[in-house]
Formats: structure tokens, sequence, C-alpha cells
């Protein structure tokens, strides 16, 4: 398998922190970054908005080229931002402004909650370790980001998403995290953390749309 | 707050052009759209309010012989104008290989043939891609082949007629209107058999099909295909000026 350029991983990364972007990686499933990332996969970059200009800008700079994104055309909803995709040699980063996830009903891109917007900023953790990226999700926001993806992008729990999902649960504050289900599965919120603690992952789906109780 | 997981049930458009929509957002509530209004609904207050949709259909209906249990829900959505001209319905048997459904004829155009040349008859015997490609209304997340594998299992397992719902023919016609699924499966389960079906009589024969749907489809279907055709050799030559402006660059 052929992978992507460590030191082009670094680069990127200490460039941004030099900047002064505001940003989060988003997800580094399987330890991938910054040594393992296949030329076939992309990097999850969440940039703040207020942040889009000055990102762009240093992007272009430093040799990035904005190309069109893989998935082709896809409605975005609710005011989100579109994504933007960039490139450079066979590193490809997809750029996201908000976190957002797929609507059941079309596909349709719509991003979460407000309170769940702004909580990712006040809330994200610097990773004070060997890696350049210097900032993740929180814990709370990272499970919420996982399950998210997995419901209503992907249709499915994939492996590396369990593996992580229950690494960071050993962590997580419930209380918090049910706070922040609510806002995105409603009454589902209680069998969906008790779905996640019991690691009933293959019925998740189906349970949650079969869903009555409300 | 949006809610990502919303289930559109019907989506239509009312006689005054307006809007007419029930959404199911999973966890939070039923949302009935009707023009600018929209209502909310718990699951059980939306169960009530449907009973009581069903009470008004049937007391609209002057026919005694009308039951509302005897149909596909989604089937009565499609023909719920028609509702009006409805004369009469009755009960018959008929032998399977007598009931006519669309399939795809000479050059790809839909014509009329015996329901042992049925889409879903083929996929029910491993060969689905004509049912594959066929566009339809399934159930939520229900591919074609899940709706055959799901349909053919219900008539193994519980005989039919299922749920009082009937395969449903109009007029004097052998053409299937609704139960296709249901009548392939049937076929293949026990062959050339007897079945009871309903059929709806409506006044003058209204609603009838052409007996020739080869020829009434051969038009509109080369003009689609036409239409792809120009598509096609527009997004070519698109990709021929991009090449051209990428080298001269």
């Amino acid at each position: 398998m052929e992978y992507c350029s460590e030191k082009e991983i670094v680069s990127l990364f200490d460039n941004l922190n030099e900047a002064g972007v505001n940003y989060i990686l988003l997800r580094n499933l399987d330890c991938e970054l910054p040594s393992k990332l296949s030329v076939n996969k992309d990097i999850d970059l969440l940039v703040n908005e207020s942040d889009e200009l000055k990102f762009e800008k240093h992007m272009i700079k430093n040799g990035w080229e904005k190309v069109k994104h893989p998935l082709g055309h896809f409605p975005y909803l609710y005011g989100l931002k579109p994504f933007k995709f960039y490139q450079k040699n066979k590193i490809k980063l997809d750029v996201c402004f908000q976190l957002a996830c797929r609507s059941l009903n079309k596909g349709e891109w719509f991003p979460l909650d407000m309170k769940i917007q702004l909580d990712l900023w006040l809330n994200k953790q610097f990773v004070d370790n060997k890696n350049p990226w210097n900032y993740i999700l929180s814990v709370e926001d990272e499970v919420l980001h996982l399950v998210t993806r997995s419901v209503f992008d992907k249709n499915r729990f994939t492996e590396p998403y369990i593996t992580r999902i229950e690494e960071l649960l050993n962590n997580v504050n419930f209380k918090i995290l049910s706070d922040k289900f609510e806002l995105v599965f409603f009454k589902y919120t209680a069998y969906m953390v008790n779905a996640l603690k019991s690691k009933d992952y293959n019925n998740i789906i189906v349970d949650y749309i079969k869903f009555k109780d409300y | 707050m949006s809610n990502p997981a919303v289930i559109m049930l019907t989506d239509v458009s009312t006689k005054s052009g307006g809007r007419f929509k029930i959404e199911d957002n999973i966890g939070e509530a039923i949302h009935i759209h009707y023009d600018n209004f929209r209502i909310d609904l718990t699951i059980k207050e939306f169960f009530e309010f449907a009973e009581l949709i069903e009470g008004c259909f049937i007391s609209l209906i002057d026919n005694p012989d009308f039951n509302i249990n005897n149909y596909d829900p989604s089937f009565l959505l499609d023909i719920y104008y028609m509702i009006p001209d409805l004369e009469g319905i009755s009960f018959e048997k008929v032998f399977l290989s007598e009931l006519i459904v669309a399939r795809k004829g000479v050059l790809g155009v839909p014509s009329w043939g015996k329901l042992s040349q049925s889409r879903v008859l083929k996929a029910l015997n491993g060969d689905d891609k004509e049912n594959n490609d066929y566009l339809q209304k399934n159930f939520f997340r229900q591919s074609n082949k899940e709706r055959v594998e799901s349909v053919s299992s219900m008539v193994y397992e519980l005989g039919y007629p299922f749920n009082d719902e009937y395969i449903v023919l109009f007029n004097n016609q052998k053409f299937i209107r609704d139960g296709q699924h249901r009548a392939a499966s049937l076929y293949n389960k026990n062959g050339d058999a007897e079945v009871e079906v309903l059929r709806m009589i409506f006044t003058n024969n209204k609603y009838n099909l052409s007996d020739n749907l080869w020829l009434k489809s051969v038009a509109p279907a080369f003009k689609q295909k036409i239409y792809n055709l120009i598509i096609r050799v527009y997004k070519k030559f698109k990709i021929l000026q991009k090449i051209k402006r990428i080298i001269f660059r």
C-alpha cells in the first residue's frame, strides 16, 4: 500500500499551527496519521468558520490546490457551509466548517445543533504530544461525531469506528454525552447510550429507525 | 434544533397547489405540513389521527362492498382520485397465468406480458437485473431485491391473502394494478393455481389501460433515449473542452 508522505503531513500541521488557524483534527482512526495514511484516504479537518478566509489564503500560499469534492455536488441545508477539498501531491484534505451529518431523508448534509457547534470550539482538546496536530475534539464531541457519522453517513458501525468509540467510552462523561445526544437523537438518547454501553452495534440503526416511543 | 432523522411519509401537492407532507422526525415528533401550517403529533396521536382519516375516507365512499383493509394503503394513495368513479367491487377466482403485467419488451420498451414473464418472477428465479433496474417506490431503505425477498417470504409463510389485502384488477381487464409481487410469489410457489382477486369497477370502464402498451410507450421511450444520448455527448464535449483548456493553459 502506498502511503502519503509523513514529512508533508507534519509540515501541513506545522504550518497551520504557525499561521494560528483555529482547527480541529476530526478523526485519526487506526492511528493512520501521520505515517500510515493511504494515498486513497484523506485527512478530515474542521476549521472554525471565522478562520475560513485565513485558512484558504494559507493553503493556497503553501501550494495546496482547491479541487472539486470527490463526492460531487450534494445539497447543503440549514446554512451549512459547503465542504472544501484540497490536494497537494498525494495528500488530500477534506475540510468542513461545522460538524455535520447526512439526513436520513435524501442524504442532504446539514449541521448538527448550534449548541453542539459552539461547544466544539470551547471544549476542543489540546494534544500535547509528539504528533504535529494541536487540537482534537473533546471525548464527548468525538463520540457524538463518530456515532452520528456511523448512523447517518455510513449507515453502519465499522470496526475502526467501534474500536475508537470503545476507547473513548472509557473516559466519557455520560451526563455530558447524553445532553449532546439529546440534540440529535431526542427521546432515543437513553436507548442510544445503553446500546453503546452494551456494545449492541449491529442493532442500533434498525432499532433507531423503528423507534416509536415519542 | 434540527433532526437528521426525518423520514418523509407523504409528500403530495394539494388541489390548491400547496404542499401536504407528513414527516416522521425520529425520537421527536410526527410533523404534518399543510401549506404554511405545521402540526406536531406524538406517534400515538398520529395513529389516532390516521384512524380518524380512515373513517372519513370510508364514509365518503358510498359503497358497502368497499373494505379499506382489502387494499395496500400506498396503492389507495395512488388511486385516491379514481374513488369517486367507483361503481362496484367484486371478488373472483382467476388463474395466475391469465394475469398480465408490464415488462421490458422489444428494444427495451415496456409491453404487456404474462405473469410468467414478470420481472419479479424472474428475480425470484435468480435473474434479477430487470427488477433491480426498475424504478419503483419501496419501504424506507428497502431495495427492489429486498422487496421481492420480503413479499415472497410473507406469501410463503403466511399464505394469501395476508392482512386481507388482495391482488387488484380494474373493470374487465386482467392487468395487475396492485399485487404483482404477491402474484409472482404465488406462481413461483404453486405454479398456475387459481387465486381470488379483487376487481374494482369504475363508471364507463374509466381508468382502463391501453391494450398495446408497447405502441403507446415507444415514442416516449425513444424520446428519453435521444435525450440521454444528447446529455452524454454534451458531457463528453465538456470533458474535451476541459482537456483542451489544461493542454493550452
